[in-house]
């Protein structure tokens, strides 16, 4: 008896566009590369909110500027309801303060429209649970936060520490860095449990939950230097 | 070593279907992207011979804004980029320089007869 060919689930994806030729352009772009099924097309923000709920796509590829809402508002609505669609921007063109903030809302990755023919590795990676940034894979999300960071104008350093201790504002400089704990805990001599002991009370005093969150926090609230 | 050779062909064949595919796309929304340029180059007119109304203007701007991402999906970065020229300066309001505007128009016609000429093969790609 032969055995049955289980095929691999398809990727379900919707394409948020208001150009009708860029949402064609990526269709096919998808049906060739296959592994991949579009679920629908929304041309504009609120379109894609709902195509979203009403599909529950695995990706949204999603333009930044649209009608009606425009994507990272769209990205915004998606991520406070809580969907776990994984979003990559698709976009003609992208500023690196853009690409921190849609990453704070929950973005997966970013994919130029001219790099077109990076998409399917990017969907790849994006459902590997990897991001995808600048044309490649990453993992470590928070070196590439920093890195883009170190391209975006900061605002001076904050007056409001958050009723942060200098352990705790040095620690965080190490989050931002992408350290690990134990490579934190080696720096500083001291333990790990220490390390994530200071991470709970940074967590509860900044009103985070996460690493990246928090580095994305002090970021843009000038708690680090460069 | 072989496993690698294979998967390399394997990309190397969905690269040219990707790019196959996008060429195809392109024949059949040719038509479209030049009435793009056509509201663009109405638009240019209406400025010089007064004010054109807000609708005119936001019809301008999509259409700068549709070609400048659609023209760089399809490989044509010079157009794309000119595109996205037309875009900022029509998004720069009311000091709208309208010499710049019909020149840039101008150039963004050349570019996309040149896309005519080679049979719809794009100046560069960057697949």
């Amino acid at each position: 008896m032969k055995g049955k060919t289980v095929k691999p689930a398809l990727v379900t994806v919707l394409i948020a566009d208001d150009d009708p030729i860029v949402r064609q352009a990526v269709r096919s772009v998808l049906d060739v590369s296959g592994g991949f099924r579009v679920v629908g097309e929304a041309e504009d923000g609120e379109m894609a909110v709902e195509l979203v709920r009403e599909t529950g796509p695995d990706i949204l590829l999603l333009d930044l500027l649209m009608p009606n809402l425009p994507g990272l508002e769209a990205l915004r609505a998606i991520t406070t309801a809580g969907s776990e669609v994984r979003t990559v921007l698709l976009c003609s063109a992208i500023s690196a303060k853009q690409v921190l903030e849609a990453l704070q809302l929950g973005a997966r990755g970013v994919v130029l429209k001219k790099k077109v023919a990076e998409l399917v590795p990017a969907l790849d990676a994006v459902m590997r649970g990897q991001y995808w940034i600048e044309s490649q894979s990453v993992s470590n999300v928070v070196q590439i936060v920093q890195q883009l960071a170190a391209a975006t104008p900061q605002p001076s350093q904050s007056q409001n520490r958050f009723g942060l201790t200098a352990r705790e504002t040095e620690i965080i400089s190490f989050i931002t860095q992408g350290c690990m704990n134990r490579d934190i805990a080696a720096s500083l001599s001291i333990t790990e449990e220490t390390v994530k002991r200071h991470l709970t009370n940074i967590f509860n005093k900044v009103g985070m939950s996460n690493r990246l969150e928090l580095a994305l926090f002090a970021i843009e609230h000038g708690l680090v230097r460069k | 070593m072989q496993a690698e050779r294979i998967q390399a062909t394997v990309a190397a064949q969905k690269s040219d279907e990707v790019r196959s595919a996008l060429e195809k796309v392109w024949l059949s929304s040719r038509p479209e992207a030049l009435g793009r340029l056509v509201t663009l180059r109405r638009f240019t007119d209406s400025l010089r011979s007064g004010t054109p109304d807000q609708d005119s203007w936001e019809r301008a701007l999509s259409a700068a804004h549709r070609l400048s991402g659609s023209l760089g999906m399809f490989g044509f970065s010079e157009a794309s980029v000119c595109a996205a020229e037309i875009e900022a300066l029509l998004a720069g309001g009311s000091t709208l320089d309208v010499a710049t505007l019909a020149r840039l128009v101008e150039r963004m016609r050349g570019l996309l007869e040149r896309t005519q000429a080679s049979s719809g093969k794009p100046e560069q790609r960057d697949l």
